[in-house]
């Protein structure tokens, strides 16, 4: 329906429309993406370049000898990946002004971030490698029996 | 009749609640958003930082002096203030140094209120003044790299982790404060050369600080399980080194390029010659300055890898590269002021002594990619990153020193500061040249190595005991330009403009009211004061227009 007089009446008076934001948080966002995006990106030549070198050096990838804690390593990401969508979650309910929401989210995310990285020993990590003695008697690599085969 | 009832608007107006009084003290510190007090306790806090690692420098310098054997100190214990002295220097004192003076002059010079992002710049700071006490309570608990503790080890990476964290948030406040909240008519070809050199070297700090984080986190989890990747302790400064050689070294010089460039042409009272170009200078820069792609390399067993990138075609091309913007702007600047009016003001001699060092580093570095002289190795690169970092932290304090108005409100004792650049910038050149003369005689850089290779043993114990004495200078006049700072100057009010500055800063009081400006008006030039104050408005400014007598 088209508008009549009457409307176009009212909003003649109506304020000017505010100047366009700046996109602050466009901008802000997009600047600390890119940041962790070079986090993966430095993961990913890490990785790679490690494993050409071993390689290269005629071994194959994983080395022999090198035991890998998968079990730690695996945990961690599939913590992490939740604690992504803990917090995609508490993101939507901040949107909707969902308070009660929003703080048991944000909770499941810190407590899904400690689980990442206790402080504790895990299961994973309690091999004759990693363990307190070991750590202590191991911190440098030019100590005896602690060189990597 | 008598009316006892009170009209209805009265009656019907809410109680309005009495405003609180704005926090004093202690919660007006700790709980401020405001970019002014964040940038500050930046300033303060990591010029403390700095000092700590002037002096340990200084020790590791007299600890050279006797190559011999280790005087004082346990081997152990000079291997890790090795380390510290480069970490503590650029992660806890240069890049926050920037940073806080970034956060309290930008907003002022682009016409925002504020930063960007408040809260988050405040939180930045306090999780950089946590985090980098954790990292010092780390390497005191034998923790640092190479240190024997290895859950102290782990402590230092988790904290070191933090700290890259806490500077790229900062930086992505002052970045997104230049891009987003500049004033009506204020482009980016007319932005301020500080704030522009922070968009530059910000944007490279965003692409090299997370590279670091992401190596960090590695050898964390190395040190946590099992040590088998990364070589333990031993390996950690292996993987921060590279932001201590060229090209990443040069990244930290980047601001002070701007803030040189904004000093010169106030103090020559005429527009900097060829802005447009200074720009594309200063951008040039920041684009070879970025280096994550230089790394030692990665092994499993921790020990380095020879580099495929040392002596290659892009790193000597980079090592050249980087002499041609740092010179085109030395140039621009001694062409601004051989047409100007130049008053010989304490930030501009500071800014002179900055230019001069970091020319030198730079020119230090196209040498060190000279495979025929082979000094990357030796203590010629420790004299680069001296002069780099030493030209850098001038900078900064002659941008501390021109900017006081609007930071403290007051103007810093002249005969105090000017002293302490000369002593500092001599000091520090003395000792940049007396390491690099040693490193000719191929001194390694790296403390407690081999000295199979030296030649000329007592020759270069003489030149490591005068290094060590310009250590010692550098660390006087440092800390003379840090009791300026804190020194009362007996004048209680500075004017609001008292450089007869040029751009939007010197348009507000000093120092500024909450908000810093009542109105900003529509800017025109990358010079609008110098404009408002010599140009006839309606002709236009002309790029070489000298001031009026």
């Amino acid at each position: 329906m088209a508008a009549s007089s009457a409307d176009i009446e009212v909003f003649a008076g109506a304020p000017e429309a505010e100047p366009p934001r700046p996109r602050v948080l466009l901008v802000g966002s997009a600047l600390a993406s890119g940041a962790a995006a070079m986090v993966v990106l430095a993961l990913v030549a890490v990785y790679a370049r490690m494993r050409a070198d071993v390689i290269a050096g005629g071994d194959r990838w994983l080395p022999e000898d090198v035991t890998v804690q998968l079990s730690p390593g695996n945990m961690g990401m599939v913590t992490l990946l939740m604690s992504a969508v803990t917090v995609a979650w508490a993101v939507y309910s901040l949107r909707n002004d969902d308070r009660v929401h929003a703080y048991l989210a944000f909770g499941l995310s810190i407590l899904l971030g400690a689980a990442t990285s206790p402080p504790w020993p895990t299961a994973g990590s309690s091999s004759a490698w990693a363990s307190p003695a070991r750590r202590r008697r191991c911190s440098s690599s030019r100590s005896p029996g602690c060189t990597w085969p | 009749m008598t009316v006892t009832e009170a009209p209805r608007d009265v009656v019907e107006a809410p109680a309005r609640p009495a405003p609180s009084p704005p926090p004093t003290g202690l919660a007006a510190v700790v709980g401020s958003g405001d970019p002014r007090t964040v940038g500050r306790l930046f300033i303060g806090t990591s010029l403390l930082f700095l000092l700590m690692a002037g002096v340990v420098a200084v020790l590791v310098g007299f600890e050279r002096v006797d190559l011999s054997g280790f005087e004082v100190l346990d081997s152990d214990i000079v291997r890790q203030l090795f380390t510290l002295q480069s970490i503590a220097a650029v992660f806890l004192g240069v890049l926050p140094l920037l940073i806080g003076l970034a956060t309290a002059v930008v907003p002022l010079q682009v016409g925002a209120s504020t930063v960007a992002f408040p809260r988050a710049s405040a939180a930045a700071y306090w999780t950089f003044l946590a985090s980098g006490g954790v990292v010092l309570a780390a390497y005191a608990l034998d923790g640092g790299p190479f240190g024997g503790d290895a859950e102290a080890v782990s402590l230092f990476v988790a904290a070191f982790i933090a700290l890259l964290v806490a500077l790229a948030v900062a930086t992505v406040s002052v970045v997104t404060t230049v891009l987003t909240l500049r004033a009506p008519g204020m482009t980016l070809r007319r932005t301020p050369l500080f704030s522009w050199s922070m968009v530059v070297g910000g944007t490279v700090w965003l692409l090299t600080l997370p590279v670091l984080a992401a190596v960090m986190l590695l050898v964390y989890l190395d040190l946590q399980y099992g040590q088998q990747f990364l070589g333990g302790s031993d390996g950690v400064y292996d993987r921060i080194a590279w932001v201590f050689w060229q090209p990443t070294l040069y990244v930290v010089a980047v601001p002070a390029l701007g803030i040189i460039a904004d000093v010169v042409p106030v103090f020559a009272r005429r527009r900097h010659h060829r802005h447009a170009v200074a720009m594309g200078l200063i951008g040039l820069f920041g684009a070879l300055s970025f280096g994550a792609w230089a790394q030692i390399g990665f092994s499993v067993d921790g020990q380095s890898n020879p580099t495929d990138w040392l002596y290659d075609g892009v790193w000597i091309a980079v090592g050249f590269l980087a002499i041609v913007p740092v010179a085109g702007l030395l140039g621009l600047w001694a062409a601004t002021l051989a047409g100007g009016r130049v008053r010989m003001g304490t930030p501009l001699i500071l800014a002179l002594f900055a230019g001069l060092l970091i020319g030198g580093g730079v020119a230090a570095g196209a040498v060190t990619v000279i495979e025929e002289v082979d000094v990357v190795t030796t203590t010629w690169a420790s004299g680069q990153e001296l002069l780099v970092v030493a030209g850098t932290l001038l900078a900064a304090a002659a941008g501390l020193a021109f900017w006081a108005p609007k930071l403290y409100g007051k103007l810093l004792p002249d005969g105090l500061v000017r002293l302490g650049a000369t002593v500092l910038a001599l000091g520090a050149g003395v000792a940049a040249v007396a390491y690099g003369i040693a490193g000719l005689y191929d001194q390694p850089r790296a403390v407690a190595a081999s000295l199979d290779g030296v030649s000329e043993i007592d020759t270069v114990e003489t030149l490591n005991l005068v290094a060590a004495v310009g250590l010692v200078a550098a660390v006087v006049g440092g800390l003379a330009i840090v009791t300026a700072l804190v020194a009362p100057t007996g004048r209680r009010t500075v004017a609001d403009d008292p450089w007869d500055g040029h751009t939007l800063e010197w348009a507000t009081s000093s120092p500024p009211p909450v908000g810093n400006f009542a109105a900003v008006p529509e800017v025109t030039s990358e010079a609008p004061l110098y404009d408002a104050r010599y140009s006839d408005a309606s002709a236009g400014p002309a790029e070489s227009t000298e001031a009026p007598a």
